[in-house]
């Protein structure tokens, strides 16, 4: 089936308009496929750090959100726990929202995993593991 | 996440032109051939080079002309008859009697239809809100046309012809009068009639095709006012455009697909209600018509590419006779037998991922059947696939939800298993819901000597009665609400539209029963089928 138009426009706009420190690329053999790479906020733990991460838009898109996994690795206490989805959101949306994840970890998040424990509980380890973690595996 | 999404700046591709209007005393350049008006319509708004004719601009005022005032709608608000008014000329509200669901904000509040459509029926004030579409059409409208009104209202006399013997006219240099301005500059003034045509002696309708003034403002106009009619959904023109009741509007077709996920608005997550309800169905008229006249090219290319985009004929589900199930609520089944494996394995691969639900036909066809003829009954629910387990050999555990119900209209066979066109059932809309039980509760004040009269109930204490039988078998430990069901099914809804959905699902009752139940289409009539089997289990116990 073709590529609907929803997602070439998003496409064009994230190639026109891209969102400062969020490169979102499209695979040339499947477009529903995107290589991301976000780098790290100033004056986060993550900083100087580069994160790649794999980004697929589902058959029944905007419907059902895009699927998102990190390729680099990365100590954080709640990334994975992305807003509700809604239709109204977009991919440069979603982006935005790990972005800011990354400049303003939540570990008080109900949801979030053992990262978050040790965060509540060692603030100043959690982010010097982070930062750790940034030079070993997100510096290129 | 915080991140504000949808109130981002959309990009406009359509370049923004602001309009001039040639100098009053400018004499007429060369343009002079006139276009038939057939023609000048058709290509208005493909090649707004050529301006079209009176009529194309009344069609397009009155289009934004509220029917009550008959000044461009201000604040307009969707009525649920797909009516549209300006806030202040909805008539003066008053209490509603005798209703109790839905129990929401507004609803008590209620008003007679002005309208010739509705007879003075009665709307609630919740079902009308502001409709945001057209609120920034009107938005941008105005901002292309108010800079280009003369400052003196009585300088408009120039854009006019007053001349009384208009045909006579028609020749000379007159075309510098901007029809569009001046009509606009009418409604404004509340000069302008919503049924009549502009003014023969001001406008004369039909012969007027002014290049100089009109054309580049419509092409301003339609440039400006073009994004808004993009659906933000599927970011293409609206097909279909329906109006939901908290006043977002979305194609019809992105509409039934949210409402396959979730029941609230993408944008402002205010429950999406009953889909009739939503301007009960209807497309949003005005949008629909302001559309066809605006941008017939582009909605014409548009229906091509949904009917491309459409496999053949009308589209399929496949279906599965097995057991009874209802909207909301999760169903695990083992598949094994091969022409099953295959179906789930289709609806996976090409991503839908549904499959309707319904029974085996048991004795005699139910009333609400008709003359449907089939080893399996009219009746089901659409199952989503939320989990797969596949075995090696072929055999796969699923699990499901039910997202809504849905009528056969006409089915074949296809690998073993049915095929079937369907039709969505939806709930009857929240006004007749509330007049339904408002005629109830008037005829039937009290239960009088007969405490089976669930009529003298409202729909609310109905819900109640039946939340209330609820704990009081879970306080005596009556095994059809344990926790571990609780867990799998969800505790009790407290949407008595959902409701009898989930008792029908977890009560030892026949399925000829739960199949009323099924196809009922009002919540109160649910809740009372479920209050008839309290009473025959109370019966029996006590
Ligand atoms: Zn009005
Ligand atoms: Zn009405
Ligand atoms: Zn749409
Ligand atoms: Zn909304």
């Amino acid at each position: 089936m073709a590529l609907p138009k929803r997602i070439i426009k998003e496409t064009e706009r994230l190639v026109a308009e891209p969102v400062p420190g969020i490169q979102a690329v499209p695979h040339e053999d499947n477009l529903r496929y995107f290589d991301v790479a976000i780098h790290g906020p100033t004056q986060s733990p993550y900083e100087g750090g580069v994160f790649k991460l794999e980004l697929f838009l589902p058959e029944d898109y905007p419907m059902t959100p895009p699927k998102i996994r990190f390729l680099t690795k990365i100590y954080h206490p709640n990334i994975d726990r992305l807003a509700n989805w809604s239709p109204a959101l977009q991919i440069r949306t979603i982006l935005l929202s790990i972005q800011a994840l990354l400049g303003a970890p939540n570990p008080d998040d109900p949801l979030a995993n053992d990262v978050a424990q040790r965060w509540k509980e060692d603030e100043p380890g959690a982010i010097a593991t982070a930062r750790e973690w940034t030079k070993t595996h997100a510096t290129p | 996440m915080s991140v504000d999404s949808h109130h981002e700046s959309r990009l406009h591709s359509e370049s923004k032109k602001s309009a001039s209007l040639p100098d009053p005393q400018e004499p007429e350049s060369g343009h002079s051939e006139r276009l038939s008006e057939k023609d000048s319509r058709s290509t208005a708004a493909s090649n707004a080079e050529l301006a079209p004719n009176g009529k194309y601009f009344r069609d397009l005022i009155r289009l934004i002309q509220c029917k009550i005032c008959n000044k461009p709608l201000q604040q307009p608000l969707a009525l649920p008859c797909g009516e549209t008014l300006c806030r202040n000329c909805l008539p003066p509200a008053h209490e509603r009697q005798n209703i109790s669901y839905p129990d929401q904000p507004g609803r008590r509040q209620g008003f007679a239809c002005p309208f010739k459509l509705c007879e003075g029926q009665e709307h609630s004030l919740a079902d009308c809100n502001l409709d945001i579409t057209l609120t920034n059409i009107l938005t941008q409208l105005d901002n292309v046309l108010s800079p280009n009104l003369p400052p003196d209202p009585l300088g408009l006399s120039k854009y006019f012809t007053t001349n009384l013997d208009a045909r006579a006219e028609v020749k000379e240099p007159q075309a510098r009068v901007s029809v569009l301005l001046s009509g606009y500059n009418l409604a404004q003034n509340g000069d302008l009639p919503f049924d009549s045509g502009f003014p023969q002696h001001t406008i004369p309708d039909g012969s007027l095709t002014s290049k100089t003034s009109d054309g580049p403002l419509l092409t301003t106009l339609l440039a400006a006012t073009r994004s808004e009619f993009d659906c933000q959904v599927c970011y293409c023109l609206y097909n279909s455009p329906i109006t939901t009741s908290c006043g977002h509007t979305f194609c019809e077709s992105c509409l039934e697909r949210i409402r396959d996920h979730s029941n609230l608005c993408p944008f402002c997550r205010r429950p999406l209600s009953s889909y009739r309800n939503i301007i009960t169905g209807k497309s949003n008229r005005r949008l629909t018509d302001l559309l066809s006249l605006m941008y017939p090219d582009a909605i014409s290319a548009r229906k091509t590419q949904i009917s491309e985009d459409m496999p053949e004929g009308e589209p399929t589900v496949p279906i599965f006779a097995c057991a009874m199930t209802f909207p909301r609520m999760p169903m695990f089944l083992h598949i094994f037998e091969p022409r099953y494996r295959q179906m789930i394995r289709k609806a996976i691969t090409n991503g839908t991922r549904c499959f309707g639900m319904v029974t085996h036909r048991q004795g005699e066809a139910p009333i609400a059947d008709g003359d449907f003829d089939a080893p399996f009954n009219r009746y089901g629910t659409m199952l989503y696939i939320t989990n797969v387990q596949m075995f090696p050999d072929g055999r796969s555990l699923i699990e499901t939800i039910g997202t809504y119900r849905f009528k056969i209209s006409s089915y074949s066979w296809k690998d073993g298993y049915p095929i079937a066109k369907i039709e969505r059932v939806e709930d009857i809309p929240y006004g007749d819901e509330e007049s339904m039980e408002a005629t109830e509760r008037t005829l039937n004040p009290s239960s009088g000597d007969n405490p089976e009269n669930l009529a003298c109930l409202s729909t609310q204490e109905l819900h109640q009665n039946c939340l209330n039988f609820v704990s009081l078998m879970r306080n005596n430990s009556v095994g059809w609400f344990t926790d571990r069901i609780l867990n799998i099914y969800g505790h009790p809804p407290q949407d008595p539209a959902l409701f009898p959905f989930w008792m029908a699902t977890l009560l030892p009752i026949n399925e000829q029963e739960k199949y009323l139940v099924l196809v009922s289409t009002s919540v109160r009539e649910r809740l009372k089928l479920i209050m008839v089997w309290i009473k025959a289990m109370e019966q029996k116990r006590w």
